[in-house]
Order: structure tokens, then sequence, then C-alpha cells
């Protein structure tokens, strides 16, 4: 399958502070990659490289061949580029800030915005200054799909928003990208509406990746056990048995790529006494506290 | 490629700025005064005198250096401190072999001056001609303003009209005069503080003199008979009170100065030599026996001492260290290759121009900011090629140019 | 599309350049008030005395109205592109970003321009009632960089603007009050109609220079 977008070898510092160093990845066509990460690890900055608008300290990114530091106009206008925030021209009501926009795209599909738009309750000339943060996210998203691109780079599409317009937001996105072939790169870091979204997904932790393949694979890998233990100070080194773990009092939580079986064992090895040891479910958000901890 | 160039023209203008500013703010903080000596001259001792601060306080010479006091001048020069010395009853009862007449001598004193920023100036192109015979003491500012075109027009100041009638009895009386519409300079006096109305002196399109007046509301307009190689650069009207020996005074292309006289229009000319209107002030202080004029630039004085009849009877001359010659200038010289100028002494008008590149401190200086410039290049890793430029710049501008490409670096990204 | 930027461009100023053209209306309208007031209650030949031989400037009140109106102009035009960054809307756009931000540039100066031009127009025509043209024309001389005033600060506001940087916006400020100082150095009528050409020069060099604060914003600069 065709990258639409291949970043090498990144490298970005704010000042003397690391932001990651050699980060590597690829957006395939048609697919939803979400990178996920806490706040501060680097979303923005990655978002802010490919549109652009950042100059990485090393390596580079290429966006339908060309260099993201010097897009052409015809890349651009195939590229939808999502504000954190839905950040728009707020002085602007919805149709004035329709008529900006049309100006500029040959392949503008107002239907689709005025789809979108007929579902908020606004008045025709209501500036978006006044309006939601939900109802700014609906006007976000149908500009920028009214753009008709083949990339959507979304920032944290998820902030301010309500959980009704998050599960809005998430399935148009979802059913209108899949339906034109549109590849989409989002970043957030609520990981609850990404598991809804994503089809490959990226977790970042500091300086650091840790996951980079599909959900589906990752989630088939990734196991979820707790076990009630004697010692409530348990000390485990993480390696390819164990990820991570949290122990509250007896209860532990311990998250891993291996078997249950395999996972016993290995706890037999290190001569821990365990009882209880039962494998939960876990949902993408579990995997990425369990990865990245929950501070 | 166009940020670059937006980047180098706010440069450009950031240097100029910065050559006009810096050396304002220098001058504000480290200006030295600078008094001007005044040179008169005495009939009695047939030598200048020479008045001067120094140290705070006012010290008066003769041309050879010696002290004089204050009371000794005023005697040495009665004519001209004759109010100090009627005052004090100093004023002898005869002088010079001739018996004192207070009222002669009163009345024949006079000051005149010329600024050398004069020949430029802005102007309406509207003028005043006052009613000369009133029949009431001193004169009345009148109801309309003149202004000269194809012909004259009277504008009436209440109703912004022209007033046709008065503007065609004006037009043509000049016509038949012989006046070349349209008029190439206009002079008077257009303040109501002066005694008596001389009306106001033209120069037509061919040059020729003129005098315009307004007698009992009818037009006085003659031709004056000036040389015909004459090409008259400035006309300046005086009013020296009861003293009406002359009317005025004309400053030729050639910078020969003439008076006007009152009786015959004729010209006498002035014995001074070297004048130079666009570069010095010109002042003429008249008494009873002597005109004391001087000539003042920007670092020297020259006196002339000229008889009643416009000979020349002496001349003295002296020069003082400008500021670019003191330590302060010699300083400022080092520290600003050059400097923005808007001022300047021959006009009113504002005029750019650039001063500097003085002596060889400067140099030092720009070579010690170019250094600079290339150390900080070479820290942060910049390539010469992009900055050849500002290097150049640095190189010709000195602290300016560093600045103004600190303000707005040249990053590499 | 570059009527797309236009019309953005004349949403954000247009109720400004409305209310400044009001603002400097009532201004003229204020003065020559005063001027009429004045002429009846002294006399309208000592007015015209003022005017031309003691250099009186009637209309000083309007000085520094058009410095102020390229300053909110300015403001009104560039401050809701800074703002959470929207200016990344702009540039992202499928065209030549430098010819974006130029035609944000000429809108802003075009709409400022046409307020000025209005304003100088209507000076002149209530002024022709109470003065000849000498005077107004005289006076128009003597405004004439009071506006050129008002388009360097335009441009240089634009600059700061868009400067990413605090410390180096404070320092443009700086350097722009030094630079907008140089328009205002004399009171004396017509003073500056010889060097008109290059007061029109400057005001051009600075035209572009939120190309470079822009740049710097487009690289990263924080």
């Amino acid at each position: 399958m065709e990258n639409i977008v291949e970043c090498r070898n990144l490298t970005h510092y704010y000042g003397n502070k690391m932001v990651y160093e050699n980060l590597s990845f690829n957006i395939k066509k048609g697919r939803i990659l979400g990178l996920l990460g806490k706040n501060g690890v680097g979303k923005t900055t990655t978002i802010n490289i490919l549109n652009g608008f950042l100059t990485p300290r090393g390596g580079e990114c290429v966006i339908m061949g060309e260099n993201s530091k010097h897009l052409s106009p015809e890349v651009k206008a195939r590229i939808g580029f999502l504000i954190e925030g839905h950040i728009q021209y707020a002085f602007m009501n919805v149709h004035q800030i329709e008529k900006f926009y049309s100006g500029f795209y040959s392949n503008w599909n107002r239907d689709v915005y005025f789809e979108l738009i007929s579902k908020l309750k606004i008045t025709p000339k209501q500036k978006i200054s006044t309006m939601s943060c939900g109802q700014r996210s609906q006007v976000a998203l149908g500009l920028i799909l009214a753009q008709n691109p083949d990339l959507l780079v979304l920032d944290d599409f998820t902030l301010g928003l309500d959980p009704g317009y998050r599960r809005l937001f998430i399935d148009f996105l979802r059913e209108y990208s899949k339906e034109q072939g549109m590849t989409v790169f989002t970043t957030s870091h609520i990981i609850q509406d990404m598991e809804r979204l994503i089809d490959d997904c990226m977790i970042m932790d500091y300086n650091r990746v840790l996951v980079y393949e599909p959900v589906k694979e990752f989630m088939s890998r990734y196991r979820q056990y707790r076990f009630q233990t004697e010692s409530n100070n348990l000390e485990l080194k993480k390696n390819e048995m164990i990820i991570g773990y949290e122990q509250i009092g007896n209860s532990v939580e311990l998250y891993s790529y291996c078997n249950p079986e395999s996972v016993q064992d290995y706890l037999r090895f290190l001569n821990i006494r365990f009882s209880d040891f039962q494998e939960e479910s876990a949902t993408l958000e579990d995997a990425f506290i369990g990865l990245t901890g929950k501070y | 490629m166009l940020h670059k160039i937006s980047r180098y023209l706010i440069v450009i203008v950031t240097v100029f700025v910065l050559s006009n500013v810096l050396p304002h703010i220098y001058n504000t903080l480290f200006d030295v005064r600078i008094d001007l000596p005044f040179v008169s001259y005495s009939i009695i001792n047939e030598d200048f005198i020479i008045s001067r601060r120094e140290n705070g306080e006012t010290v008066y010479t003769d041309t050879k250096g010696n002290f004089l006091e204050r009371h000794t001048v005023d005697e040495l020069q009665p004519y001209l401190f004759h109010y100090q010395l009627t005052n004090d009853g100093r004023m002898p009862d005869t002088l010079m072999g001739e018996k004192t007449d207070l009222t002669a001598i009163a009345q024949e004193f006079f000051y005149n001056n010329i600024e050398s920023y004069m020949y430029t100036r802005p102007d309406y192109g509207l003028y005043i001609l006052f009613e000369s015979q009133s029949g009431r003491m001193g004169v009345e500012y009148p109801e309309d303003f003149f202004r000269l075109g194809k012909g004259i027009e009277f504008i009436n100041c209440h109703t912004n009209k022209v007033n046709k009638e008065k503007s065609r009895v004006f037009t043509q009386a000049m016509a038949e005069a012989g006046f070349a519409f349209p008029a190439q300079k206009v002079a008077g006096i257009p303040f109501d503080f002066k005694s008596i109305d001389d009306g106001n002196f033209l120069t037509d399109s061919n040059g020729e003199l003129y005098h315009l007046k307004m007698v009992k509301g009818e037009p006085y307009f003659v031709k004056i008979a000036i040389p015909q190689d004459m090409v008259i650069k400035h006309i300046d009207c005086v009013d020296n009170r009861n003293y009406r020996e002359f009317l005025a005074y004309i400053i030729t292309e050639n910078n020969k100065l003439f008076i006007l006289k009152t009786d015959d229009y004729s010209l006498t000319e002035l014995p001074i030599p070297d004048y130079i209107p666009e570069k010095q002030r010109f002042t003429l202080i008249g008494d009873y026996k002597t005109r004391h004029v001087s000539l003042t630039g920007n670092d020297y004085l020259k006196a002339y001492a000229i008889d009643k009849n416009y000979n020349l009877i002496d001349s003295y001359s002296e020069s003082w260290p400008v500021k670019e010659d003191m330590i302060q200038g010699k300083v400022a010289g080092i520290l600003f290759p050059f400097t923005l100028n808007f001022w300047a002494r021959d006009t009113q008008f504002l005029k750019i121009w650039l001063s500097g590149y003085k002596g060889y401190g400067w140099i030092l200086l720009n070579v010690f900011f170019v250094g600079l410039f290339v150390f900080l290049c070479i820290r942060n890793k910049k390539t010469f090629k992009n900055n050849i430029i500002d290097l150049i710049l640095v190189a010709l501008s000195g602290i300016f140019g560093f600045l103004a490409v600190t303000i707005f670096p040249n990053k590499e990204y | 599309m570059w009527n797309s930027i236009k019309y953005k461009e004349w949403l954000k100023l247009r109720w400004i350049a409305l209310g400044l053209l009001v603002v400097g209306m009532l201004l003229e309208i204020g003065f020559y008030s005063t001027v009429r007031h004045s002429m009846i209650l002294g006399n309208a030949n000592q007015y015209w005395h003022n005017i031309v031989f003691r250099d009186a400037v009637f209309y000083r009140i309007f000085k520094f109205f058009p410095l102020i109106a390229g300053l909110i102009t300015g403001l009104a035009q560039y401050l809701p592109e800074i703002r959470d960054k929207r200016i990344k809307l702009t540039l992202h756009l499928p065209a030549k970003e430098e010819k974006l931000i130029l035609w944000m540039v000429l809108c802003g100066t075009a709409i400022l321009i046409a307020v000025y031009v209005l304003l100088i127009a209507l000076f002149a025509l209530i002024g022709s009632y109470f003065f000849p043209i000498q005077i107004i024309s005289q006076s128009v001389c003597t405004m004439l960089p009071w506006f050129l005033a008002g388009l360097a600060a335009y441009n240089l506001t634009a600059c700061i603007t868009m400067e990413p940087l605090w410390l180096q916006r404070i320092i443009y400020a700086a350097l722009a009050a030094a630079m907008v100082n140089l328009f205002f150095i004399t009171n004396k009528f017509c003073a500056y109609r010889t060097i008109l050409p290059w007061i029109i020069l400057f005001t051009t060099m600075t035209s572009i220079s939120v190309l470079y604060s822009i740049y710097r914003f487009r690289k990263g600069e924080m």
C-alpha cells in the first residue's frame, strides 16, 4: 500500500530539552493513523513539522512526494488541516467562512459542509466566536471535509468537546473518510474516542515510540492481568514479559504481551507468591495507560 | 526569497533610522554649548571689540587681545551704547568733534539680520497689501490677502471671494507698468508692528524689480531700475522705525548685497566680499556713524566696519572649534560612521543628507563590529554565503548595521 | 482565490474603516467648526494672518489621527491572525504563501488609503468654503507626512503583531516608534515637501516587513 506520508529520523529539541530522536513513521493511503500520547510528548510538534510550521533539528517528512518544509499549493490543496481547539476565523459566520474557503478549492463540496451545519442550532448570521466548542468543531470538520482532501491532519480534535459532539465528530469523520478513501492522521490524549476511529496507532511516551502498529494487531497482543500478592511493595523490572504494572495495596495489575501461563511461570521464577490470577479485557485506553503509566 | 528582500528592506530602514536616532541621543547626553562671539567696531579706538562668554561671564577684548571693562566698552562705542551712556549720564556733550544730538543718534540706530535659511522656505503664496496712507498712526491689517498668477487677485478673508474690481484695477496698473506675470518673488513686511507701510517688492518673470503699494485705495506701482545683468536672488524688506535710509536688502545670484535707497530707489552695494547667503547669518547693526556687519558661519565669523557712505573701514575674522573637533565630537565621529540629518542651515524645508565618514577612527570601530559579526556567525554556525550582504552592511555602517542585522536576525532554519 | 482574501480582509476591516472614517469626519467637522467660531468672534483676516505668517495650524488636532488609524487598522487586521495562531489557516491555503500575505497587506493598505483619501477630500471641500486654494493645498502638503506615518504605522504594526517572540516585538515597537517619529520632526507647514519622495520610499520599504515576521513564525520561532 502506498505511503501518503513518510517521516524519517525526525529529531527535535526545544532548547536543550529533547522531544524525540530518530522518530520514523509512515501513513498509508486510506488508513487512519492515531498518534497517542500524554500532554507534552510531542504530538503537536509532529503536526507542526508535518505542516511545515516547524523545522526539525534533524530528519524530514515527505508528504505526497514533497518535503513538508516546502509544500506546493497543489499538495496543500489535497491536505485538510484541523488546528487544535477547532480554531477558525471567529469573526465570520458559517456562510461567510464557507464563501471564503470555497474560493481556494476547485473540488469544494458545499453539501457535506452544510449537511454538518444543518445539525447545529445556530442563526444564519451567528458569528463563530459566539458558538460553543462543539458547534465550532462541526464547522471546522465541515470545512475540511468540504475540501475533499486526500489527507486529513487533525490536531487533537477532541479538545473541549462534550461526549456527544466527540461521538458525532468521530462517526461522521470515519464514515466520510472511508467512503472517500481519505487518509487521516490525528493526535489525541483521549484514547477511548480514538479506538472508534483509528486503524493504526502510534503510542508515544517521552522521547520514544512505544507502539506503532495497527490497533487490531496491538490489541490482540496486549494482555492485562490482575492478581493478589502478599507483598505490598512489589518491584518488577520491565522487560519482554512485563511491559508495566500498577500495585494498589495487595492488588496488582500487570501488562504484558505474553500469554497468562508464561506470565505466571515468570512470576513463580521471581519467587513472587500470587493468587487470584486472572486476565482482564482491555480497551485501547487501558493499554495506553498500561504502557505510559497513570502519571 | 521575498522574505529575504523584506528583511533587507527593513534592515536598511533600521540602519538609517538608527543613524539619526543614536547620534541624536548621544548629542542630547553629551552636547556642548558653543557661545558665539559678538563683534562690533569702535570708532573711537578704530578697532573691533569682541565680546564672548568665558567661564560663565562675558568678557570684552580688542583685536590685540587686551581685556576691556564693560563701562569702557560703552565709552569706546558711544553711538552703539548711547542708551546706556545717556541713562548713566556718561554721554559726552561732543563726540568726534560734533555736538552730541541724542535725538539723531537714537533715530539712526537699527538692527537687521537675514538668516541663511530665508532663501528656501515654504510659502503660502498669499501676501498682504496694507493701505500706506490710511490717515491713522501705524498700519492696520487689510480685510484681504492677495495672490499672484496671471494677474493679481485680492481675496476677501470674510467671504473667501475674489474682489474682482480691485483685482482688475491693480492688475491693469501692474501690466501698464510693464510687469510680466507671473511674479517670481514677492517681499514685504506682513505685520502691523511696523511704523509705516512701504508696500511690497516684486520681481516679474523677466527678473525686473517693482514696487507695489496701495495709496488711498489706489495702486502705486513703479518699476525700479536695476543693472541689466543683475539677477535678484532674494529681497529682504526692513522697517527701521524712524530711520528711513533704505527700504530693503537685495541679494543677487552672485551673492552681492545691496541696499535699496528710499528716496530714489538707487542700489548701493555693501563692501562685503565672500558673502555666502546660504551658509552665513548676515547681521547689520547701524548706528550714527557706522554700519557693523557680521557674517556668521558654522565655525567662523567675519566682521566688517562700514561707514555711512558704505565704504569699508576695517574687517576682522575669527574662527572657533566646532563640535566635531572637540572630544565629544571626535568620539561621536568614531562611534557613528555617519549621521542622517534632516535640518540644514540653508533651508526651512527639511533636507535629507548624510554627514560623516570623517577621520579614520570610525574605520577601526567598523572593523571591530565586522569581527564581532563574523564571530557570532561562526558561533551560530551560519554560512558565509547567506550573510555576505549583512557583512557588507556592517562594514559600511558600523554600529548601525550591526544593531540592525542583530535586531532582525538572518536565521538559517 | 484572491477575491476570497479580499473578502476576508474586508470582513475584518469594514466596520473599523467605517468607524475611522466617521471619527475622522467628526474631527474635521470639529476643527472647522472651531475655525468658523474663531472667525466670527475674532477677525477672519487675523485668522488667515496667523495661518499664513505665524505658522498656525488650525487642523493640529488631526495630527496623530492618521497614525492612530494606521495602528488600529493593523491591529484589527492582524490580531485575529495571531490569536491562537489563526494565521496557520491562511498559510495552509493552497496558494503561494507570500502572495497570500501580500494580498492581505494590499487589502489593508487599500482600505486605509481609501479612508485617508476621503478625509483629505472632505478637508479640502469644507476648507474651500473658508480658505483659498493656497491655504488648502499647503495644508494638505503639511498633512501628507502624517498620513504616510499612518501607513508606516500600519506596516510596522503588522510586522510587530505577527512576530512570534515577545522580546522581539518590544524591540520592534521601540524601533517603530523611532521610525514613525521621523514623520513628525517639525510643525512648520509644508516643510516635508522637499523630502516627500524619500518619505514615500521609506514608507514603501516598510510595507512588506510583515513577510519577515511571518517567515519566522512559519519556521517555528517560539
